[in-house]
Order: C-alpha cells, then sequence, then structure tokens
C-alpha cells in the first residue's frame, strides 16, 4: 500500500527536517565518517530509506525524526567503517579508496588539530559518544539510546575516551615540542 | 568528579569547538538536493499489506529480556563470558496487535505481517511485511561461510546484548487471536535498516529450544538452549555460539 505525503505525518515531517538540516546532519555524518562525499551519501540513503519505509507502510510513525535519522546516520556510518574495513583487506580496493581520499577536499590544519587527531585515535564507541556529548551535547541517557547501550556504558566509554584524549594529548605535545 | 566531567572545563571547550569546526567543514558547500528528487523515488518491492494480511496471523513480539549465559565463539577463539542481568522489557499493548484469524506457519514464511515493539531506540509502532530473502528460503547448508556477508561479532557491553553493533536476536511471541497455540520463534533484526533478517522455526510450547539450523547463513550457527516462558514479558536464559561471519542482506 503506497501513501501520499498528506496522508503520512511522518513524511511531511522527514520533508521539514530534510529542507532545513540537509546540511547540518552532513557535518554531523562527516563527523563519523570524515569524508564529505560519503556523509552526503550517508544522509542521502538515510533518509531515502527512511522515506520508502513511510510510503509504503502507513502507520509507520517516527516520534522524534530527527532523533532517528540522527541515529540511522550514526549506524550507517558504523556500516561503512565495517565494509570500508573490509574493502581495504583487498589491494585493489586499496589503491582505489587511495585514490578516492586523495580527490577528497582536505580537512585543514588547526589550532585545534590535535584534539581533532586525539579523537581521531579514539576506539570507535568512544568516539561516537564523544561525538553526541560534545557536538551534540546529549544527555547521557539520550547518547544510551541513540548509541544503543546502557548509560553505564556511555559513562565508560566517555571515561575511557576522557583518559585516552588526555594522554594523546600529551603524547602529541612531546612530539611537537 | 563524575566520570563525564573527567575533563577539564577547557578541553571541553576545545573538544566543542573542534567538533563544530569540523562538522561545519564537512557541511560547506553541500548542496542540498531537490525533495523531489527523493520523494519521487521509487519504493522497493516489498509493499505493506499484501500477503501478510492474507495470512491473517496475529503476530505481538516480546523484546527478549535477557539473562545470558553466553559463550562466544571468535574465529577459533573462545571468548566465555557470563552475564546475568536482563535487558529490557516492553510489554505489547493491546492496540499494537491487530489480525484476522490464527495462521501459524512451522517454516520460513515467505511474507508476514508483523507488529513490532521496537527496542527502547525507536518509540513508535509499526505494522510491516517483511519479506524473506531468498537466500534464506528453503533447505538447510552446512555452510558457514557467509554468502553475501562481511565480518561480524556478537558480543555485549556492559552486560547488554549486541551483535556487530547492528543485530539483535529477539524473541518472539504469536498469539492466534481466536486461541489456540502461542508459539514462539526467535528472529534476528537489524537495528539500522528495521528489518527482520531470519525467523527460526517454531520453538515448541514449553520454551525449550533446540538447535536452530535450517537459516542459510551463519546464525545457522546458533546453539540455543534454555527455557523461556510464554508471557508478554519473557525472560529467556541461554547460551548460544556464533561464529564471527554472518549474512547480511545489505547489499
Amino acid at each position: 500500500m503506497t501513501t501520499t505525503t498528506a496522508a503520512n505525518p511522518t513524511l511531511k515531517k522527514l520533508e521539514q527536517l530534510y529542507k532545513k538540516s540537509y546540511q547540518p546532519l552532513t557535518g554531523f555524518a562527516f563527523l563519523f565518517v570524515s569524508s564529505r562525499e560519503t556523509a552526503e551519501e550517508i544522509v542521502q540513503d538515510v533518509f531515502l530509506l527512511t522515506i520508502n519505509k513511510a510510503k509504503r507502510d502507513h502507520v509507520f510513525v517516527i516520534v522524534d525524526v530527527e532523533k532517528y535519522i540522527k541515529k540511522a546516520i550514526v549506524n550507517r556510518s558504523r556500516d561503512y567503517h565495517r565494509k570500508s574495513f573490509l574493502r581495504k583487506e583487498k589491494i585493489e580496493d586499496l589503491k582505489s579508496s587511495q585514490v578516492e581520499s586523495e580527490n577528497q577536499p582536505t580537512y585543514p590544519s588547526s589550532e585545534n588539530d590535535s584534539i581533532d587527531r586525539a579523537i581521531s585515535m579514539l576506539p570507535r564507541a568512544q568516539r561516537e559518544c564523544i561525538i553526541l556529548r560534545y557536538f551534540e551535547d546529549m544527555k547521557l541517557s539520550d547518547i544510551a539510546e541513540t548509541l544503543s547501550i546502557s548509560e553505564g556504558s556511555v559513562k565508560s566509554h566517555l571515561h575511557r575516551a576522557s583518559i585516552a584524549i588526555k594522554d594523546a594529548l600529551n603524547t602529541l605535545e612531546r612530539e611537537d615540542a | 568528579m563524575s566520570a563525564e566531567n573527567i575533563l577539564s572545563f577547557e578541553l571541553e571547550n576545545a573538544i566543542r569547538s573542534t567538533l563544530q569546526t569540523k562538522a561545519s567543514f564537512g557541511a560547506k558547500g553541500v548542496v542540498t538536493p531537490s525533495w523531489q528528487a527523493f520523494s519521487q523515488q521509487p519504493a522497493p518491492a516489498a509493499t505493506a499489506g499484501g500477503i501478510g494480511s492474507a495470512l491473517g496471523t496475529q503476530i505481538a513480539i516480546a523484546v527478549v529480556s535477557i539473562g545470558v549465559i553466553a559463550s562466544a565463539i571468535v574465529g577459533s577463539v573462545v571468548y566465555p563470558r557470563t552475564q546475568n542481568k536482563p535487558q529490557q522489557e516492553n510489554k505489547p499493548s493491546e492496540n499494537q496487535v491487530s489480525s484476522t484469524s490464527s495462521t501459524t506457519t512451522t517454516s520460513l514464511p515467505e511474507e508476514t505481517t508483523t507488529t513490532i515493539i521496537p527496542p527502547t531506540s525507536y518509540v513508535r509502532s509499526k505494522t510491516r511485511t517483511t519479506s524473506v530473502p531468498p537466500q534464506l528460503q528453503g533447505t538447510t547448508t552446512t555452510s558457514t561461510t557467509a554468502v553475501n556477508g562481511y565480518y561480524t561479532s556478537w558480543h555485549w557491553l556492559d552486560g547488554e546484548f549486541f551483535s556487530g553493533d547492528f543485530y539483535g536476536l529477539w524473541l518472539k511471541t504469536l498469539t492466534p487471536i481466536n486461541g489456540g497455540e502461542t508459539i514462539q520463534t526467535f528472529l534476528a533484526y537489524n537495528y539500522s535498516q528495521l528489518e527482520v533478517l531470519w525467523e527460526s522455526p517454531r520453538l515448541n510450547p514449553a520454551g525449550h529450544i533446540s538447535i536452530i539450523s535450517d537459516a542459510e547463513f551463519d546464525l545457522s550457527e546458533l546453539v540455543i538452549s534454555g527455557v523461556g516462558e510464554v508471557q508478554s514479558t519473557v525472560a529467556v536464559n541461554f547460551t548460544y555460539h556464533a561464529t564471527t561471519e554472518i549474512f547480511s542482506i545489505i547489499p
């Protein structure tokens, strides 16, 4: 059964979010994948998938569309990293990914570069918690819900990430010195 | 000082600034495609209200409350882990159950209309039609090689059950609307795609779970044993083994 936009309030919400927040959501995805093209692809995939679900399922109701989309972006980013990992097992694919990365606009160095590097070195779960905590300003409970983990896990990840970031910054300082 | 506040105020601000700068860079120059380009995309072949409605199966899904005693086989290495912590309880409400008759199946259904009470992360209810991929239908296989998969593993994080960050194992309770035997099956659920990937054959009414081996992907390696109670809230203790490969329908 296919329904129209007017018949499904979720589609209307999706349209509003899309028009309002496509760019910020791409920036949000960029934090996880560090590739603008990939970030755009992820955002588009997430919207397309959700729109199609809303179209073919007239009782597909999302209470908080933005939260839903952001969670989907996080999940899609994980998927991207997982597939990238497998792709890089093949030399040919590794070469192609290098070519691809060379064509990507380079994220500029700045005074915060060491912090960015420290965050980039974090394990995925810790990095996700840091991004959601300090970029999205999410509460622990919201982070837990977005990442489908317990609040205890979030605290644990943030704690470990904090220590790791401090250690990394100290190491980078010594290296720079 | 709480764990989340272990960072100094200055460092927290620096992290915020760094992330905002990076996100701004990522969004810079991005042109928002026309909404029409999305809204006019054809929907996938699977449509709601089709065969699933005809089957008329009333299905409610009770999220597995898991007290887990488990060990996971990762490659050839065994990592025993012991957990005994209920994860979550979601009780199906009456208005989330809809159907017309009491058809039950003992094999993989081609399409099933389900009312899904999702994990806490998805606050919504939906009726949907699930198409079981062709690869998951039919006869059994003993292959442990993922047909179209990628590596993942079942694991726990601080007592919570996860599988490769994308998959969850649920216990589904089917209650015929006109009475009759309640049956339970396990299903593998893809959180990111909101898809039911695989459904086990029915469990026996007592909830004793035997070896599940007729799925044509690596959940065929799944071995579950334990006892589940046929209630709206189901507590299950089980032991399972899973390989590090899992079939994925994600292209």
